[in-house]
């Protein structure tokens, strides 16, 4: 056990080594980033570029341009945007409340969803009911969002009249702002809905038609008992441990969802980085998305070893 | 059965020939012979219009009609004496024809007859809520630009609705007979939003060397090369408290209306006790100005709320909370129209007619755009234009001979030079700018031939034109050296713009060109990923832009190229290209005081642009928005050149 988790630690550690440095060397591919920030009409001295290549450390070799922000970044300081001149931690922690309580809620409206679905699904194989779920989860799952989102707002909220056009409602009363949840929160977690069906369904097919289920019902053990007691504890397994990689999912996925509906994360952040090349804003937003990730993979991978004692012992 | 089916056959066709025969006796008994129908094409400027015809009839008695195109018959006259020449006068009932609206010189979308209801607006009373794009900042930085024009910050000069200079900040001002210098008196009964005190000439001076990019290098202000061309290194003095001095590097006759005037340049005055008091970080975040309207909330590219300032010395907004909401998607920026979580928004001019049937408005929203073309790598400078060191334009090793639209301006590859302009007149000749503005603008663009010069403007002169003509352009390929082989002339790269309507028009643009035969490697990008080349003078892949010269609306006789085009403006040599007679004009213009003299500059610098062609133009197009007219009664705005974005929510009248 204690091996296991160590072996996951250091690849974590790895992976997220790697992924800086193909973050950070990515963000310095195009040539001096100092050209991106030189304005029109300067009359830059030598010695002024100088000055402004060692304000924002590209004066040194790109190696130690890497080591100089690792190690900063190891401090909890992933440097100043170059373009709104302000630290990016301050910049991300101020959008990030938007993103995560958009991420968490859909994540929730995700599970409660996908599971039963996945379930009913299972247990009505074959049947129209299961033919209509599996459908409506190919639908989630090859929609893009953004398509979903522009058709949401037209039906919902321009011709129903049903729901606001955007934004997060931030500062109204709660059940006024809930109403501002729904769409995003629709858009945003129906394709990982019907991915959390498709896998519960499988599950449940899997331990339906396995030896111990069958036994159960040859004693004469109810089929409530059967389902609920017997195979849905076995088969939320797997749904249960990826729900931490969707998680991870939500919030690195928010990009577009936040975009079309003008949602105040940082999502909007990372395009808004990318678009005006503010490289130190990139690469902290796309390592913040990392390691959310890697720290969501090595959560699954814990959850694992409790729910299924053969990791434990493996 | 088959008696009774051939008797019925039978009736209908009896049925048939009598209804025939009815029909021919009464036309013969009542011949009407049309011998002239008169057709009044011409425009009625005003309902009631007279319009004379003169009818030769041939037969007596013949019936002669007039017609009102798209009208009804107005009058039907019978001919008394036959061969007889007689004159008409017809009074034309005809409906007038529609008025184009304008908006300083340029024709807006028409709107059309049947307009819908808009809906009832979400905003509480006495606020406006407006739609921003993607980008929605404010700094209370002078070198990070200040914001909504002079609304927060305010300038020394505006503009009245004729776009003539009017004193704000300043009281009164005085330049030099020798044009090196002008003192400029400022108002004292100005104060600063949030108690931060009066106006001095303190926080002018900090604020205008904060600014300018030759005192501060680390300046991001909008129109960095204006300012190092107007003020150079020079720094602005305060004579005494309510005194400055603005020493001028290079006189520009547009100092007053577009430098330190309007709001497209975007350096305003802040205030400097804000700044002492609260520091950099906080100054950075709270925009202190002395504007009608104060920041209340602001959230970098969420939200802005302003709130009127009561008791201001200029005006009282009748909006007393302007609130701007960024909504990145142009459709979701619609819905909320329709929706009426939103008054104002800019929206795709191809759907501006559809939103007018819904019930929204026109507001013109500051000026024009142009969108050119630079044909890149064309830098003619052997030497800098200022301080006469040599340039360097070695990146150019090995690229002329495959790049047909560069040429080397070094005197020994004539050749070459007259090559590359025949390509890039043929280019020109390419574009099929009517049907962009059509297809891509619903038709409210319009052509534009030469870079920087409207077709509007009373001085446009035909001859510069390059109207869409393939086969000229192809005769002039092969005369280039560059005749089709396999289907196939040459290859060229081209970035596309990303934003403002330039991905749409470029995409077009490389289909037009590939039909001539180019082989067209197009590269969709936002700007800051192609800015690099142009700062680093190695750019060589022509883009297309709504950069350097100004507006449409831009008077003929402004200097409004030599900031981009050419080594004045070093450190960035902006747009592709380097042309030292475009200095050179800029430089004359800037120094002439006579207009007309101007004007006659500007002329030949057109000429010079129409003959060389390093940047072409595509189309022009208005700026516009529109607006719920439930909440909107009006919205007049003074023409600002270099706002692209509504301004001066000051200047709103609310639905009351």
């Amino acid at each position: 056990m204690k091996n296991f988790l160590a072996r996951r630690l250091i690849f974590s550690l790895l992976s997220l080594i790697v992924a800086s440095m193909a973050v950070f060397g990515l963000a310095h591919a195009k040539e001096d980033p100092i050209n991106l920030f030189i304005q029109p009409g300067y009359f830059i001295s030598p010695e002024t570029l100088g000055a402004l290549k060692a304000k924002w450390g590209l004066d040194k070799p790109l190696a130690l341009q890497y080591l100089t922000w690792a190690g900063n970044m190891l401090r909890g300081d992933l440097g100043d945007s170059v373009q709104q001149s302000r630290p990016v931690t301050r910049i991300l922690g101020e959008k990030w409340g938007a993103t995560a309580k958009l991420a968490l809620v859909a994540w929730i409206f995700g599970t409660v969803t996908g599971v039963p679905f996945g379930i009913i699904s299972a247990l009505k194989r074959g049947s129209a009911t299961d033919y209509f779920v599996r459908g409506f989860a190919l639908f989630g799952q090859s929609l893009p969002a953004f398509w979903v989102g522009l058709v949401g707002i037209w039906i919902f909220a321009v011709y129903l009249g049903w729901l606001p056009v955007f934004g997060s409602g931030a500062g109204l009363p709660f059940f006024e702002q809930v109403k501002y949840y729904v769409l995003p929160v629709l858009v945003l977690g129906w394709g990982p809905m019907a991915g959390y069906m498709r896998i519960t369904r499988s599950a449940m097919l899997e331990v339906l038609d396995s030896e111990y289920i069958v036994l159960a019902r040859a004693k004469g053990v109810s089929n409530s008992v059967v389902v609920w007691k017997h195979a849905l504890r076995n088969a939320l397994i797997q749904p249960l441990t990826i729900a931490t990689l969707l998680l991870a999912g939500f919030l690195d996925g928010a990009v577009l969802v936040e975009v079309i509906f003008a949602w105040p994360g940082v999502g909007r952040v990372a395009v808004e980085a990318v678009n005006q090349n503010d490289f130190m804003l990139i690469t902290g937003t796309v390592f913040l998305f990392t390691f959310l990730f890697l720290f969501m993979s090595l959560v699954a991978d814990l959850l694992y070893t409790i729910v299924d004692p053969r990791i434990r012992y493996s | 059965m088959k008696q009774m089916k051939l008797t019925r056959i039978m009736g209908l066709l009896l049925v048939s020939a009598i209804a025939a025969a009815m029909m021919a006796a009464c036309s013969s008994a009542d011949p009407e012979v049309i011998i002239q129908t008169v057709v009044v094409d011409r425009a009625v400027a005003v309902k009631g219009d007279t319009v004379v015809q003169t009818v030769v009839v041939e037969v007596k008695g013949d019936t002669v009609i007039q017609e009102v195109q798209g009208d009804t018959v107005v009058e039907t006259v019978v001919v008394e004496v036959k061969g007889d020449r007689i004159v008409q006068t017809v009074v034309v009932n005809a409906t007038a024809a529609p008025e184009v609206e304008t908006f300083f010189g340029l024709p807006l979308p028409v709107v059309p007859d049947d307009v819908g209801t808009a809906p009832a607006p979400k905003s509480a009373s006495g606020t406006i809520e407006v739609r921003a794009g993607l980008e929605l900042r404010l700094s209370g930085l002078p070198e990070e630009g200040g914001g909504l024009g002079s609304s927060i910050t305010e300038k020394m000069f505006t503009t009245d609705v004729g776009g003539n200079a009017v004193d704000l900040l300043a009281e009164s001002w005085e330049l030099a007979s020798d044009l090196s210098s002008v003192t400029i008196t400022l108002r004292d009964d100005v104060e600063f939003h949030g108690g931060f005190g009066a106006m001095t000439a303190d926080d002018v001076v900090w604020s205008y060397n904060r600014g300018n990019p030759g005192t501060n290098p680390e300046s991001a202000t909008d129109g960095g090369s204006n300012w190092i061309s107007f003020l150079g290194e020079n720094l602005v003095t305060a004579v005494d408290s309510k005194t400055v001095k603005f020493t001028i590097a290079t006189f520009d006759p547009r100092w007053q209306t577009l430098l330190l005037g309007q709001s497209g340049l975007n350096l305003g005055v802040h205030s400097k006790a804000a700044f002492d008091q609260k520091g950099e970080d906080w100054a950075r975040e709270n925009l202190i100005g002395t504007g009608p309207y104060s920041v209340t909330n602001y959230q970098r590219d969420d939200v802005m709320e302003l709130a009127a300032v009561e008791g201001h010395y200029r005006i009282t907004p009748d909006a007393k909370i302007y609130i701007a909401r960024s909504i990145p998607d142009e459709a979701v920026a619609e819905a909320a129209l329709k929706t009426g979580a939103v008054d104002i928004s800019q929206v795709p001019l191809r759907n501006m007619t559809a939103m007018q049937k819904a019930g929204f408005v026109t507001v013109s929203a500051g000026a024009g755009s142009f969108h050119s073309i630079s044909f890149s790598g064309n830098y003619w400078e052997s030497e800098h234009f200022i301080d006469g060191t040599p340039l360097d334009n070695s990146f150019g090793n090995g690229t002329f001979k495959d790049s047909p639209w560069m040429g080397r301006n070094d005197g020994e590859h004539e050749e070459e030079m007259e090559n590359a302009r025949l390509v890039r007149t043929a280019l020109s000749l390419a574009i099929d700018r009517d049907l962009i503005s059509e297809v891509l603008f619903a038709g409210a663009a319009w052509p534009n031939y030469v870079y920087g010069a409207d077709i509007n403007n009373p001085n446009w002169q035909e001859k510069w034109a390059t109207p869409y003509d393939t086969k000229l352009a192809g005769e002039m390929l092969d005369q280039a050296g560059y005749p089709l082989v396999d289907g196939t002339r040459f290859e060229m790269p081209f970035f596309i713009r990303i934003g403002r309507g330039d991905e749409e028009i470029g995409t077009a643009v490389v289909g037009m060109w590939r039909e001539l035969g180019i082989d067209m490697q197009e590269w969709k990008a936002q700007y800051q990923t192609y800015r690099p080349n142009l700062v680093g003078r190695t750019a060589v892949a022509p883009w297309i832009h709504s950069a350097g010269a100004e507006s449409p609306q831009a008077p003929w006789d402004w200097p409004v190229m030599g900031n981009s085009e050419c080594s004045r403006g070093r450190g960035g040599f902006n747009i592709g290209i380097e042309i030292k007679e475009l200095c050179d004009f800029y430089v004359a213009m800037s120094a002439e005081g006579d207009i007309a003299k101007r004007n006659e500059l500007r002329n030949a610098n057109v000429e010079f642009l129409a003959h060389w062609m390093p940047v072409i133009g595509t189309v022009a197009r208005p700026n516009v928005a529109l607006a719920n007219p439930n909440k909107l009664l009006s919205w007049d705005m003074p023409l600002n050149i270099r706002e692209a974005a509504y301004h001066h929510p000051e200047f709103i009248k609310l639905v009351k």
